[in-house]
């Protein structure tokens, strides 16, 4: 037990990025850290709670009181679930220090524990503010429909408690069985691509059979999913209480204040849990053996990839790409990550039609409809700086270095170029996906004479995006790291980065909003906004990229 | 201690190690000497169980290596590339997590830092350590375990002679108390110096094995004799019937200034061998 604390204690040592060197540095941290609190924390966590609030007043009525918590435990555990599978393949398999804490008097069952422990805390710091905000939403209609001593029973507490925790544990655990038995059946596969494209192919199943779940949602109105839920006919929730049965039982115990679905419900996962041990000590070792092989094979990879004669700018490009293309981490959470937008558009193409709403915003931008065209231009510019923060590309260009940042400043190739090659290959990863998502959507809406200006308004924007990530990452880049998800996970400046770029997505949005109110006038209105991303584009590679050298230069 | 027969390992069908044969006997030296790439590290994760392999056997302590339990294992010690350090963690922080792996009492961590001389920077966090005091961090995890197998990849790879001297003083210290030691190194004159037996490996085999300077002996088929007249010539006289002749004219003429007997080194053995220098692995990175 003492091993297993001391190893979860080293792991998550690399859990908290450290604050930066200087006072300067730390006064912007923490004025980052505000803008993040305001642009996304509270934002998204009052949204959340109202939207719990609001659908739970509503379902009293109908004496399903709990749905709308149950539907969002569901959707957080299906995220959880998606998201978890490349997650544990790359904790439990390809962190640098795992083969040597494998030869140490530490079993493979201690290692998966504090490996889990770890990786669970890491991202119950990540999804805790929504699961908080859900309970407190539904808290707040409890009281006002059934009065403060009911609604806080302490059943009704201690199953809040359960589910907030099991919304999460329950997907990492069946994530955690599914890697263990994956490499386990891989490894005799002597191909390092297959784990990654199984790890892929699992990842992009499930995403489909969630979203597949989804579609019900889109055929049916607000009171439709309410009965659905009701009468026990919703698609998505059946799988999901199937599948996360401690969502339904602790929602149960919830409303019922019965304590013995609670204990079912931590019974489920403890039983799961001790599974998920038995799993790894029966199995985690071999695992790290073919993971050990992986490892020899990606180092002589590289170490291939180095020749060629391609010219500086290029080579340096070439390394970013292939850095983030062959590092599982970064391919799963930077590069497929821009696949969503195209998708995303792909289904609300497909499914908005469906919508009153969309039938009158196509018929109304078909006939040229002045505020209709500003609010899908002020959507477009949205679009692109969100993608470009959520992707990490930008946030994460020197933290990618680790602890060779260095390097870079003594690497016989000028550090502008350096710069300029991690630019380019945010920009290209961020914009190629964008521009297929506007054109699926102007092509629907039948504007495609719009495209050309969009796909630069696109361009503009990510590049904008992509200079303030940088920037924002060359302040004070996250270095020590034992793994890349630590260099995502752990690294504020995705975090503080993706809250700047909604911030100046609504600041542009608003801008445009201004323009047209005063000049009620769409062409005036895109092509002012035009100018003035033309304009803060070039001040951002003209000032920015030179504050950026300047950033690195300083770095000690 | 340590047994391996015939170990093969390959990599996607290119084979890495081939037929290691290896007999380490206890309080030891044991340096394993090759260019990058040639298998040193892979040889040593297989050894210490980090890395499965596909034919062969390995046994340390007596005991097949996949069947190490526990209390085996507290006996190894083992060094390897920046493994082992968590760089927020202080010196004593650091080697407090292994003490807790190790079963080591934490009485013994303040005892270690001041034996690699690292007292004054106790709580400086690891990250901030230069190279040395890293490379003596790490030393100072795996002595404080007092082990009765020290696997030592590249030790003193990349520091300064200074910490070079210090870290071998440790090593040799060690052994002197009885603990057998394995390490890789691409240094000839470290290899040398400290190993009383050392293997060279070469694409995944060894192509020699022994004493460094009975190995240097074994190759040292044209045995001469230099010598510096005090002309400022440079001479070389070959081993034969006249060399003694030649020698004790110029002596008894006073005109010898310097005069010393040339033997090969493991680094001209490996050249003789394998027609390629031994070049380290950062070496190779930037070749």
């Amino acid at each position: 037990m003492n091993k297993t604390r001391s190893l979860y204690k080293a792991f998550s040592s690399n859990l908290e990025m450290p604050k930066p060197n200087g006072e300067k540095k730390v006064k912007i941290y923490n004025r980052f850290g505000m803008i993040a609190f305001i642009g996304i924390m509270l934002p998204i966590s009052i949204l959340v709670g109202y939207i719990t609030f609001v659908l739970t007043d509503l379902l009293f009525a109908f004496n399903g009181n709990a749905y709308g918590l149950l539907s969002e435990l569901d959707l957080i555990s299906a995220f959880a679930m998606i998201f978890g599978i490349p997650l544990m393949f790359s904790v439990l398999f390809f962190s640098s220090d795992l083969n040597f804490l494998t030869a140490l008097p530490v079993t493979p069952r201690s290692l998966y524990v504090a490996r889990f422990w770890h990786t669970f805390r890491a991202e119950n710091v990540m999804t805790s503010n929504v699961l908080y905000a859900i309970y407190i939403g539904y808290f707040v209609a409890a009281v006002k429909n059934t009065g403060f001593a009911f609604a806080l029973n302490p059943v009704a507490i201690l199953a809040s408690i359960a589910g907030l925790y099991g919304a999460l544990i329950l997907p990492l655990i069946y994530c955690s069985i599914l890697a263990l038995l994956l490499m386990l059946i891989l490894r005799k596969i002597n191909r390092t691509d297959i784990y990654y494209h199984t790890s892929l192919v699992m990842f992009v199943i499930f995403a489909l059979m969630f979203l597949l779940s989804f579609r019900g949602y889109g055929r049916i109105s607000v009171m439709d999913y309410i009965d659905t839920m009701v009468l026990s006919n919703n698609d998505f929730t059946n799988i999901c209480n199937f599948l996360f049965p401690t969502n339904y039982l602790t929602t149960l115990a919830l409303t019922t204040h019965n304590v013995l679905p609670l204990i079912c419900s931590v019974l489920i996962v403890a039983a799961l849990y001790a599974l998920s041990v038995l799993v790894a000590h029966l199995t985690y070792r071999k695992g790290l053996f073919a993971a050990a092989v992986i490892g020899n094979k990606k180092a002589s990879r590289k170490t291939v990839s180095v020749k060629g004669g391609h010219k500086v700018l290029a080579s340096l490009v070439i390394k970013e790409f292939k850095v983030l293309t062959r590092t599982m981490t970064y391919r799963m959470n930077c590069v497929y990550a821009n696949l969503l937008w195209p998708i995303a558009a792909v289904i609300f193409i497909a499914e908005a039609p469906k919508f009153e709403f969309f039938k009158v915003f196509a018929y109304k931008l078909k006939n040229g409809d002045p505020l209709s065209h500003v609010i899908l231009f002020a959507v477009i510019i949205a679009m692109a700086f969100i993608a470009s923060g959520l992707n990490s590309i930008a946030s994460t260009s020197f933290t990618r270095e680790g602890v060779h940042l260095d390097m870079l400043k003594y690497l016989p190739a000028p550090l502008e170029k350096q710069i300029r090659a991690k630019i380019i290959i945010a920009v290209l990863f961020t914009f190629i996906p964008e521009v297929l998502s506007v054109a699926v959507i102007t092509l629907r809406f039948g504007i495609a004479y719009m495209l050309p200006l969009y796909i630069l308004i696109t361009f503009l924007c990510v590049l904008i995006a992509t200079i303030i990530g940088t920037l924002m990452d060359s302040i004070s880049p996250y270095t020590v790291w034992s793994d890349e998800l630590s260099a995502l996970r752990g690294n504020l400046n995705c975090f503080f980065n993706l809250a700047a770029e909604m911030v100046f997505a609504l600041i542009v949005g608003g801008i445009s909003y201004g323009i047209y109110l005063l000049s009620s006038n769409a062409v005036i209105t895109i092509a002012a906004v035009s100018v003035l991303l033309v304009i803060a584009g070039t001040a951002g590679v003209l000032a920015g990229l030179p504050h950026v050298k300047k950033n690195i230069e300083l770095l000690k | 201690m340590i047994k391996a027969s015939g170990i093969t390992k390959s990599f996607a069908g290119k084979q890495v190690l081939s037929g290691i044969d290896l007999d380490i006997k206890a309080g030891r030296i044991f340096g394993l000497l090759g260019p990058s790439g040639a298998g040193k590290t892979t040889l040593i994760k297989i050894i210490t169980g980090q890395m499965g392999f596909d034919d062969g056997e390995v046994r340390v302590f007596g005991k097949n290596v996949k069947e190490l339990n526990g209390d085996d294992k507290k006996q190894i010690g083992i060094m390897m590339d920046n493994h082992g350090i968590y760089e927020r963690f202080s010196c004593a922080d650091n080697l407090k997590i292994f003490a807790d792996i190790y079963g080591v009492d934490h009485s013994k961590i303040g005892e270690t830092l001041a034996k690699v001389g690292l007292s004054e920077s106790r709580r400086k966090p690891a990250m901030k350590l230069s190279k040395g005091m890293r490379a003596r961090l790490q030393l100072a995890r795996v002595l404080m375990i007092s082990p009765k197998i020290l696997f030592l990849d590249e030790p003193t790879s990349g520091l300064d002679p200074m910490t070079m001297k210090y870290i071998h003083k440790l090593i040799t210290d060690q052994r002197d108390m009885g603990c057998t030691i394995f390490l890789t190194t691409h240094n000839m004159e470290e290899a040398a110096s400290l190993c009383d037996e050392v293997a060279l490996l070469n694409e995944g085999k060894i192509i020699e094995r022994g004493a460094p300077e009975e190995i240097c002996r074994r190759y040292n088929h044209q045995k001469t004799i230099n010598l510096h007249l005090s002309s400022g010539e440079d001479i070389e006289v070959i081993h034969g019937m006249d060399s003694a002749k030649i020698i004790s004219t110029l002596m008894e003429q006073g005109k010898v200034e310097t005069i010393h007997s040339s033997e090969p080194t493991l680094e001209t053995v490996f050249i003789e061998l394998t027609g390629r220098k031994i070049e380290s692995d950062e070496e190779a990175k930037y070749a």
